[in-house]
């Protein structure tokens, strides 16, 4: 990619915001060892659930641990889950619906029915199932969550790929001999790239929220590992007398998505083709 | 007119394979059930037990039949419209089925309707009025609702409503006794459709304004307004119609969560729907209950998918099918 | 006019039909379960819920009041004979059942001996061993009928005497007779059905205080106040069970007056609640214990030092102190403080992370690198198995976790869910675990199948074998004598601290909320105790 998107996309404003607070997010999830003031494990039950002070900036939850350095430890696991499961969700959505989108026949038909599959066991249920029998580790957390999402970008990426593989600048490409390759990588996927692009950043939030929601239900990362899912359960009990437990992750939770979409709508807009000027 | 006898076979392919997916999909769950650790005599027996116990329950539930034995079973009832007892209480399931996808579709129906009705217009808006207030507005309400964590927002709901201002009940489906009362179920729905409604607002209101914002820049609207086209009619004949794919896209995707059920937002305000029924089937290892529930999700969303597909057709014209 | 009249009228009705349930709210009691009953039917049903609801509805023989005596209830009085072989039973006369019938001795015998039936489902049979042809009865192949015995175990001797014979004198056989696990069926009813799937289980008809009303699975259950309850018309008019799984909506439905009774509230709450207008708080001691346990034949489990020093090593005061806020009770075995079988003379082992670390040094432990002890290049890292749904264990394994992290022993978390967690508990397929024991209120059932050699395939899954364990329980077991069974139990108590098993922690108490103006509770010191004294609540409207 030239520089001159980035360039774009650091004159947007929403999208500069997004993208300071996604770095601001990687780093602290690289730097945590550095930068947590305590371990994420180091209880103290005569410091339990403390409010937020000068010694615990965010409080100590329901072990006498200290919050703040959880929510930066939890941002490890939170991430590590959402980049994988994403990571892996649109390399196999994007391959195996621009396939089906543009050669269309048997291979659209083997992989939309291999998609509606996945898509018609509920999620909840095949991922309740896969960590039962395998167990709730990052990597099996991950590879399930990217197992109900990857039909989704699949399915967006093929209604793509079928609008544009009519379009004017296919049937010239073809006449002048562009291999099937070529087209499909440098003309359908760049001009579907603005749909995959919202797809990846709606789905990193997607991936960090089911995490959290698996966390809710009982399974996900294991104690004392913090996720901010599993942090938001644990603080849940004492809502009414210590909210900043729960209050805590979940905000990190909504900034860090927020601050995906909005690094994902900052990106989509500067490589808007119209806006690259004649083509 | 070719169209018409093209789209009949694809039609046609689609229904045969639909069916052979039902299979295929029921022989997947059957397999990945029975997989997992276990069995229902655990929860049947509770604290009190014992593996010989165990062993005469597992008995007398068929479950010590060879496998694909007890699939032909299930499948062969399934095809007659039995779907078995549930092993914890003994109903039937077509039974506890019906009764909990009333809830499931009034919650989720209704928060489908609310974010449709408040996501089109608001992407509509936020497109075509793009850059000024009303674009930044909507689309910061639609990027917080698609950041919050679904369970958390129930939850502060819940603080917020029932807590703090005692305004609306915190769960279930109405007062006991009320259930024929139409004012109490509502104000119990209010929450949980707020809850679940936002989230998809937000997904849908993003997905209309980016690709309303796609279709409007195509050279079939700058030849239109050229030609002197209104501008309204611009927007919806031509741009909205070809926006609408992705958001038909999203619509069927969201499916799913209308029959599997939202399962969080169900947990969070105790609502006794289908979601929570399969989920709570899972950790007690009710194995008829899981397949019936997956199934009837499983047939509504492959036929879903088939809608959605054969609605592309009318929409998009230049999609055709070789 | 008369239109306007018409419906104004029509308006102020429903305004008013709107109002009535709050009419009636004094007089019905709202109760939230965090659980379904599997079944109503007292033979089959084991889990924790059905226990609850079933206790309202049937009754035993007898039951249970504050100490843990047992008194009369169905059985008027009764005589034990000299050897302690025979209990003769007068059940009280005029009793019916729900549907109007006379309740018998035959219900009493038909109960009983669809217990020891084997086709039938229940673990409650394993209670009833004492009786005469227990093994015939129960066998696996060939199990006789009681027509087929030279003495039958349960005989009918008038409509209104039952008498039991037992082939060894049995110390517990009058505690086993209680609630919730000894309710009485009626023969009328269930003769010749099939207990396990009879309709009965969801509509059911007991003697009990209450009246099955309706069951709408997994949201509620209803019952009505029996007029014709032998002890006289409960006070209450409706007991009403609002299924809620949810802890914490189920505190909120509390506070929005969508129950009246809650049990088992998050701890932490509870101070809070004490000081809020219109709820009261009540607590109550329970047999059910905590523990952290692992396999006894597993090495280095197997090294009676390491077992000693693990339990040195938890803080348990500080756990009860802290995380429990009190509401509970330091185990040191099998019996809570209120049993008759504890002995104040057995003490704990205290909180001394030093002597933890000397005695697995002693052990031949050293420390690694990372901090965790090693022995024969082995690192002393093993898993703590626990249940994921259950929130007070999975707290204390955490602390556990950390606990014995500070002494060098590295423990690592697999929460499963119930079903799995039980498969493998039984399969004996754990190293660690920290699970509970719901317990009887009478020590005899599961201390003898918890720590008898014989039990390896059933409780005693962590293999504990001790001869002389063995042989205080048998003793206990085959006396009727109490001064004897204290004196076995006492030494029982002493070798299993020795032996150290477990770490023992604590005897949670069982805490319930409920609105002011609820009089009548009695929080009996058994699990669900307090349910019993549900017959006798009334409202006072204050």
């Amino acid at each position: 990619m030239s520089a001159a998107p980035l360039a774009r996309v650091v004159r947007h404003r929403r999208g500069l915001i997004g993208g300071v607070a996604v770095a601001l997010m990687l780093l602290t999830g690289v730097l945590a060892p550095l930068i947590a003031p305590h371990g994420y494990s180091n209880q103290s039950l005569l410091q339990r659930l403390q409010p937020p002070s000068a010694a615990h900036w965010l409080g100590t939850d329901g072990f006498g641990r200290d919050v703040l350095s959880r929510v930066i430890w939890g941002s490890r696991v939170s991430l590590q889950i959402g980049f994988l499961a994403t990571a892996l969700a649109l390399v196999v959505g994007t391959a195996l619906g621009s396939a089906a989108g543009y050669f269309g026949g048997a291979a659209d038909t083997v992989i939309m029915r291999a998609a509606d599959a996945f898509m018609s066991i509920p999620a909840l249920f095949l991922i309740l199932v896969v960590v039962a029998l395998f167990g709730a580790s990052l990597l099996n957390t991950a590879l399930v969550i990217s197992l109900v999402t990857w039909a989704q970008v699949a399915r967006v990426v093929r209604a793509e790929c079928l609008s544009l593989r009519g379009r004017e600048f296919v049937d010239a490409a073809l006449a002048l001999g562009a291999g099937h390759a070529r087209i499909l990588g440098r003309h359908l996927l760049l001009n579907a790239l603005p749909v995959i692009i919202v797809q990846a950043t709606l789905l990193l939030g997607q991936t960090i929220l089911i995490e959290s929601a698996l966390s809710y239900l009982g399974l996900g990362a294991q104690p004392p590992l913090p996720s901010w899912g599993n942090m938001v359960v644990e603080g849940r009990q004492f809502l009414a007398s210590a909210w900043w437990i729960a209050a805590c992750p979940g905000l990190a939770i909504f900034l860090t998505v927020l601050g995906f979409n909005l690094f994902g709508d900052g990106l989509r807009d500067a490589l808007d083709p119209a806006l690259r000027g004649s083509s | 007119m070719d169209v018409d006898a093209g789209l009949r076979g694809y039609v046609l392919r689609r229904v045969g394979f639909a069916l052979l997916m039902l299979v295929a999909v029921s022989l997947i769950l059957f397999t990945l059930m029975r997989l997992a650790p276990g069995g229902p005599e655990a929860v049947l027996i509770g604290g009190e037990f014992s593996p010989a116990v165990a062993a005469q329950i597992r008995e007398r539930l068929g479950l010590d039949r060879p496998l694909p034995l007890q699939y032909l079973t299930w499948a062969a009832a399934a095809l007659r419209g039995d779907l078995g007892r549930s092993f914890k209480t003994g109903d039937p399931v077509a039974a506890l089925i019906l009764d909990r996808i009333g809830p499931t579709l009034q919650l989720t129906g209704g928060a489908l309707v609310l974010a449709l009705v408040a996501a089109i217009p608001l992407g509509v808006l936020a497109a075509v009025r793009r850059g000024t207030v009303w674009d930044t507005l909507g689309s910061a309400i639609a990027l917080f609702g698609v950041s919050f964590p679904s369970f958390w927002l129930g939850i502060m709901l819940i603080l917020l409503f029932s807590e703090v201002f005692r305004l609306l009940p915190p769960s279930g489906l109405s007062e006991y006794g009320r259930e024929a009362d139409p004012v109490s179920r509502l104000r119990h729905a209010i929450l949980p459709t707020l809850t679940l409604g936002s989230i998809q607002m937000a997904a849908f209101m993003r997905f209309t304004r980016s690709s309303l914002l796609e279709a409007l820049r195509q050279d079939y609207v700058r030849t239109a307004r050229a030609k002197g086209l209104a501008s309204g009619a611009v927007v919806w004949r031509h741009a909205l119609r070809n926006a609408l794919i992705p958001v038909v896209t999203v619509v069927g995707l969201a499916l799913p969560t209308l029959v599997g059920g939202a399962v969080l937002t169900e947990t969070v305000f105790a609502w006794p729907g289908i979601g929570r029924l399969a989920v709570g089937a899972v950790f007690e290892r009710d194995y008829p209950v899981i397949m019936g529930v997956n199934m009837i999700v499983a047939a509504v969303v492959i036929t879903a998918n088939l809608m959605t597909d054969v609605a592309y057709c009318f929409i998009d014209p230049r999609i055709s099918y070789r | 006019m008369i239109h306007t009249l018409v419906v104004t009228v029509l308006v102020v009705l429903s305004v008013l039909g709107a109002a009535a349930p709050g009419f009636a709210a004094g007089r019905d009691l709202v109760l939230g379960l965090s659980g379904d009953a599997t079944s109503l039917n007292p033979v089959i049903a084991t889990d924790s819920m059905s226990y609850i609801v079933e206790w309202p509805l049937f009754d035993s023989l007898l039951e249970l009041d504050a100490s843990l005596t047992v008194r009369p209830l169905l059985a008027e009085s009764w005589e034990v004979s000299k050897d302690g072989l025979s209990y003769t039973f007068k059940l009280k006369k005029g009793v019916k059942w729900h549907d109007g019938k006379p309740f018998t001795a035959r219900d009493v015998a038909f109960t009983f001996y669809s217990v020891l039936d084997p086709k039938v489902t229940t673990p409650h049979r394993a209670y009833f061993d004492a009786l005469v042809g227990f093994p015939e009865l129960t066998a696996k192949d060939n199990p006789k009928r009681p027509e087929e015995l030279a003495v039958r175990p349960i005989e009918v001797v008038d409509d209104h005497t039952v008498r039991f014979r037992l082939r060894y004198p049995s110390g517990s056989f009058l505690a086993v007779l209680v609630n919730p696990r000894a309710g009485i069926v009626p023969e009328h009813l269930l003769k010749g059905v099939d207990l396990n799937t009879a309709e009965f289980n969801r509509k059911p008809v007991g003697t009990g205080p209450f009246k099955f009303v309706e069951w709408r699975r997994g949201e509620r259950l209803v019952m009505e106040a029996n007029e014709q309850y032998h002890g006289g018309r409960p006070a209450l008019n409706r007991l009403i069970f609002r299924i809620i799984p949810d802890a914490v909506v189920l505190l909120q439905e509390l506070k929005a007056g969508g129950v009246d009774f809650i049990e088992n509230p998050p701890l932490t709450e509870v101070a809070r609640l004490k000081q809020t207008a219109g709820l009261k708080v009540l607590v109550a001691d329970n047999t059910s214990y905590t523990y952290v346990g692992w396999r006894q034949d597993l090495a280095p489990f197997n090294d009676l030092r390491v077992r000693r020093a693990l339990n040195h090593a938890v803080d348990t005061p500080s756990i009860v102190r802290e995380v429990l806020q009190g509401y509970a009770a330091i185990s040191t075995g099998q019996f809570p403080p209120a049993s008759w079988a504890f002995d104040p003379g057995v003490k704990p082992y205290a909180y001394d992370p030093n002597r933890a670390k000397a005695l697995l040094a002693e052990a031949g432990f050293k420390p690694g690198p990372d901090g965790v002890l090693v022995k024969d290049g082995k690192r002393f890292s093993f898993s703590i198995r626990h249940d994921q749904a259950n929130q007070s264990v999975k707290d204390t394994a955490v602390i556990v976790q950390e606990y014995f992290k500070r002494v060098g022993v590295e423990a690592t978390l697999e929460s499963l869910d119930w079903p799995t967690f039980v498969k493998k508990l039984f399969a004996s397929d754990f190293e660690g675990i920290v699970v509970g024991w719901t317990n009887h209120h009478d020590p005899d059932p599961f201390a003898y199948t918890i720590w008898h050699s014989s039990q390896w395939k059933g409780r005693n899954f962590a293999h504990y074998k001790n001869p002389r364990v063995d042989e205080l329980l048998e003793q206990a077991r085959r006396t009727a004598v109490v001064a004897e069974r204290k004196r076995a139990y006492a030494e029982f108590s002493r070798v299993l601290m020795e032996d150290a098993p477990y770490v023992f922690l604590y005897f949670q108490q069982q805490v319930y909320v409920t609105r002011q103006g609820y009089e009548g509770f009695v929080p009996i010191p058994t699990y669900a105790g307090l349910y019993q004294s549900l017959k006798a609540v009334r409202w006072t409207g204050k």
